[in-house]
């Protein structure tokens, strides 16, 4: 081998070696088309070429040796005597050999790729670094072995054995080219995917003198293909979910590619559609067509951006918005030669941003129509957006106001300095600010107005913006100042009197709440009665008389939702009764439950004091009208009598004057006795009338004891002279006066003294019952009594049971009857002919008068 | 009419003023009537006398009854309804007296059969008058009883 080389053929085989290598260096860079090349042709390619330039540089090599040889057989033949001449020449071509042979060596010491070489019979005649560190051979070892030995190879996928390419080449004496999915096996047993080649060494007869096999370690290339291959995939499927289609056009070739997703974009098929420009052109809007142009000649002649969103008309008439980006890339004379672009349906998008945009406008007129102000910050102070409202008061455009801050526009430093630091809190906070605030108009009037400044939040609740309200509640101030001072009047008013109660009943939830007049009137806390207590807690005071009636009237109240109106006594823990007059409404929610009862009472004790007093003196004036016109029937009757009496015996005795003395002295003495009558009539009359007029006399307490020994200290000696035993038992204290009721003992003893028996000595009982809050006081004597029928009777005016044999005018009984009903008291008789007869009195105990307070 | 004594008016007066009595008498003496006259001077009185009436011991029942109307003990239409009931007085001639108008007891007077009513005057002329409805009543019965 060695002296095969030496003869010339090295620096061939040098030259080959190396044209087949860069040629196989050739094949790699990776170039980013998206047309799958086929290394192996492209490899099998240029190894031809190299093996072509191998060959021909080899023969090259031969020639030129040969050359030299005949050369120098020419010159030994003319020169024998130069044999020493051409020994220094073959000592000088061997030098070169040894000379090339170095370089060669060096060279395929330090290339990247393995080489062996063989010779014919397929031993091991040199093996490089590369190749020792892939097979794990080293030179010493290797050189000799056969080639099957030391390049050991298997198929990746099936692991079965592979034939060696130097086995092959000397099969076919051919090159053998590159096989894909081999491995292999290192002397100590790892593996390595490879690509390997080989090719015949041959010599000017084309005798094979060996081979030559390059290999190299596809592993990193392994991973990078793949690698590419996946990210590949990657960029198609997101081209596919992002339905994105991608177009290339060659722009010499006047050719458009397009992927799958461009034709769907068009509507229009694979294969139907023409695809050159100007088909394609045809298919934009013609609105946009222009544009479109404008942008390709930019891109291709000034390099611009070509980013533009245009129409499509599909031939189905459907109109298609796109978004298109690319990029031209140029050949090596600057020019554009390819450019490169991806289309996006986005009619979707732009449907969207009308409807924004519609949206935004439908807010700006919502909120521009309202005399409030509404308006959006940037988280710096200025205005991102104001309404129209805004704009007249600040008579600016909305061009003008948006980005200002309110230093811009001129607000009062004060108040920019307040809405800043608020502004700033409500970031800070993330919470509302509400407050109030006057503004002067372009007109200068100034006006109060309330604000509110609240954080615009995005999804991740970071505040984005401030956006605020202003309300003008300069009117609704003035309502304000106006309600507040009509509330203090009312309730100075309220409070004035004594006070009126008012109470805010809440139903659903039996919560009664009043003031503390009414808590008061009620026995209730006014602490409780604030914070609102149950209405039983009220209830509970009024008097147990009224309590069916009001609970009647407030239930009716109650669930009409109608007025409620009564009138009640209630009683205190201490103190005296209070009437109260209740006025009330209730009021029912939309389903006509009832939800809230509001009212006011007021104290109408002293006015009903005042009606029962008018009741009383009503019933009095009515008894004493009847009693008057009694009084004057029976005055205008009773007087009557002895008045004829008179009148008639006058005329007699005038007419018998000179007849006879005795008739005459009795008929004188007729006119006496009318006359008498009259004057007792008369006495009776007026002691009656006073004791109608009793009136002024205030009611205290009587003591009957007293009352009872002035009578009797009267009558003492009718009552010694009749002989009367008069027997009592203990005499209470009442409601009355000592000496009205002094008469009353008069009058009843002295009829029982009148109307006694004649052959009987009269005995009178009297005796002091209770009755309840009462005393019944009774006289029972054992005189001549009276038939039952006249025990009303005897208490009319004038009426009289016995005339004429028991003087009296008939009016005692009528007056006692009168006093003792003045002090609240009845008085009746019960009586049992020729046994006796008894009279009752009753009258109020002394504590009876406070009861009628 | 049964007379009693031929021409003699048997009367019966309930009065219990005797000034009223004499005053009676007075008017009868004026007016020539011949009478005998009966007086009971109260209710109980009254009811007595009529009680008494066409018994052994009692008196005959009168030909002319004069009654005041306000006696003590018995109202005078309870005795009158008394004597009414007396089979032999059920018609006889009633002559009310009193010193007022009597309206209380027009109806039941009239029920029970009044004659007359006499209204006492303060004159005396006019009381006197008395004896002259006596002696209408008197005929006018005559009258009757002869038809």
């Amino acid at each position: 081998m060695f002296a095969a080389w030496f003869v010339g053929l090295g620096p061939g085989i040098l030259a080959t070696i190396l044209s087949l290598i860069s040629a196989i260096y050739f094949v790699i860079p990776p170039v980013f088309q998206l047309r799958v090349a086929t290394r192996e042709e492209a490899a099998g390619g240029i190894v031809f070429l190299g093996v072509s330039t191998f060959i021909s540089i080899l023969n090259e090599a031969l020639r030129r040796s040969r050359a030299r040889s005949e050369q120098r057989l020419q010159e030994l033949t003319i020169e024998t005597s130069r044999r020493s001449r051409a020994e220094q020449e073959v000592a000088e071509s061997k030098r070169q050999a040894e000379r090339a042979r170095d370089l060669f060596q060096t060279t395929l010491a330090s290339i990247g790729d393995a080489v062996i070489a063989t010779d014919a019979e397929g031993r091991v005649t040199f093996l490089n670094t590369v190749a020792q560190q892939l097979t794990g051979w080293s030179r010493a070892d290797a050189l000799g072995e056969p080639i099957s030995e030391v390049f050991v190879i298997r198929n990746e996928r099936t692991g079965a054995a592979v034939e060696s390419p130097v086995d092959k080449v000397f099969r076919g004496g051919v090159v053998v080219g590159l096989a894909n999915h081999t491995i292999l096996i290192t002397k100590d047993g790892r593996d390595t995917p490879i690509e390997d080649s080989a090719a015949p060494i041959r010599d000017e007869n084309r005798q094979v003198l060996g081979a030559v096999l390059v290999f190299r370690d596809v592993t990193e290339r392994r991973r990078s293909e793949e690698a590419m291959a996946r990210s590949e995939e990657r960029l198609k499927l997101a081209l596919d979910a992002g339905q994105i289609g991608v177009w290339d056009w060659d722009i010499g070739a006047n050719r458009i590619e397009w992927s799958d997703r461009i034709y769907e974009i068009h509507g229009v098929e694979r294969g139907v559609f023409r695809g050159d420009v100007e088909a394609i052109a045809q298919l934009i809007h013609p609105e946009d067509r222009e544009r479109v142009r404008e942008a390709t000649e930019a891109a291709l002649r000034r390099g611009a951006l070509y980013d533009l969103d245009y129409r499509i008309v599909r031939p189905s008439g459907e109109l298609v918005w796109v978004s298109s980006t690319a990029r031209v890339f140029q050949n090596e004379n600057g020019q554009p030669a390819r450019m490169l672009g991806a289309i996006n349906d986005v009619t979707a998008r732009k449907h969207a941003e009308a409807d924004m945009r519609q949206q935004w406008l439908a807010f700006d007129t919502a909120l521009s129509n309202t005399p409030d102000f509404n308006y959006l910050f940037t988280l710096d102070g200025r205005f991102s957006y104001v309404n129209r409202a805004r704009l007249r008061m600040l008579q600016k455009t909305y061009e003008e106001v948006v980005g200002k801050n309110f230093w811009d526009l001129n607000y009062p430093p004060e108040l920019a300095e307040r809405f800043l630091r608020q502004i700033q809190q409500v970031i800070e906070t993330k919470e509302s600010i509400r407050d109030q605030a006057p503004f002067t108009g372009p007109n200068g009037v100034t006006r109060q107005y309330e604000y509110i400044f609240v954080p615009v939040l995005s999804g991740e609740g970071q505040v984005t913006a401030v956006a605020g309200t202003t309300h003008d509640i300069t009117d609704q101030k003035m309502i304000e100042d106006a309600l507040r001072k009509s509330e203090e009047r009312l309730t100075l008013a309220l409070e004035a009197g004594g006070g009126v109660g008012t109470w805010d009943y809440d139903i659903p939830s039996d919560r009664l709440h009043c003031n503390a007049r009414f808590a008061q009137l009620f026995s209730v806390d006014p602490e409780r009665a604030a914070a609102g207590a149950p209405i039983s807690e009220f209830t509970n005071s009024i008097h147990q008389e009224d309590r069916a009636q009001v609970a009647e009237k407030l239930q009716r109240a109650i669930q009409t939702g109608g007025e409620y109106a009564a009138e009640y006594r209630v009683v205190p823990q201490t103190g005296r009764v209070h009437w109260l007059s209740g006025r009330g409404r209730a009021h029912l929610d939309d389903a006509g439950k009832p939800t809230r009862f509001l009212g006011v009472v007021i104290d109408i004790t002293e006015r009903k004091q005042a009606e029962e007093e008018l009741t009383r003196s009503n019933e009095r004036l009515t008894r004493a009208n009847r009693e008057l016109e009694e009084f004057a029937y029976v005055a205008s009757h009773d007087l009557q009598e002895p008045l004829r009496m008179v009148n008639i015996y006058t005329q007699i005795i005038l007419q018998d004057l000179g007849g006879d003395p005795a008739k005459l002295g009795q008929y004188a003495g007729f006119v006496q006795q009318g006359v008498t009558r009259m004057e007792a009539l008369i006495h009776d009359l007026l002691t009656f009338s006073r004791a109608v007029h009793t009136e002024e006399l205030p009611i205290g307490t009587a003591d009957l004891a007293e009352s009872f020994r002035e009578a009797l200290s009267v009558l003492r000696n009718r009552i010694e002279d009749s002989g009367c035993v008069i027997t009592a038992e203990f005499l209470p204290q009442v409601s009355g006066d000592v000496s009205q009721m002094a008469h009353v003992f008069q009058n009843l003893l002295s009829n029982a003294l009148k109307y006694r028996k004649q052959e009987t000595p009269p005995r009178i009982h009297i005796a002091a019952r209770r009755n309840g809050s009462d005393w019944i006081i009774s006289v029972r004597d054992n005189g001549i009594g009276f038939q039952p029928q006249y025990a009303e009777r005897i208490f009319g005016l004038f009426k009289r049971l016995h005339k004429d044999e028991y003087p009296g005018t008939g009016l005692g009984l009528a007056i006692c009857k009168r006093i003792v009903e003045r002090y609240g008291g009845r008085i009746w008789a019960e009586g049992t002919p020729g046994v006796g007869a008894t009279f009752h009195f009753s009258l109020p105990d002394e504590e009876g008068q406070k009861g009628r307070g | 009419m049964r007379k009693g004594k031929k021409g003699v008016v048997n009367i019966l007066l309930a009065e219990d003023n005797l000034g009223d009595v004499l005053l009676v008498q007075r008017a009868l003496a004026e007016h020539d009537i011949e009478h005998e006259l009966h007086v009971v001077r109260d209710g109980d009185e009254a009811l007595d006398f009529v009680a008494h009436m066409g018994q052994p011991g009692g008196a005959p029942c009168p030909d002319i009854l004069l009654l005041d109307l306000n006696l003590p003990r018995v109202s005078g239409p309870e005795v009158l309804a008394e004597f009414r009931k007396h089979p032999a007085c059920a018609h006889t001639p009633v002559i009310a007296v009193s010193s007022s108008d009597m309206q209380k007891d027009r109806a039941r007077m009239a029920q029970l059969g009044v004659d007359r009513y006499f209204k006492k005057p303060s004159d005396l002329a006019a009381f006197l008058q008395l004896g002259a409805v006596v002696r209408e009543v008197i005929m006018m019965r005559e009258t009757a009883d002869s038809n």
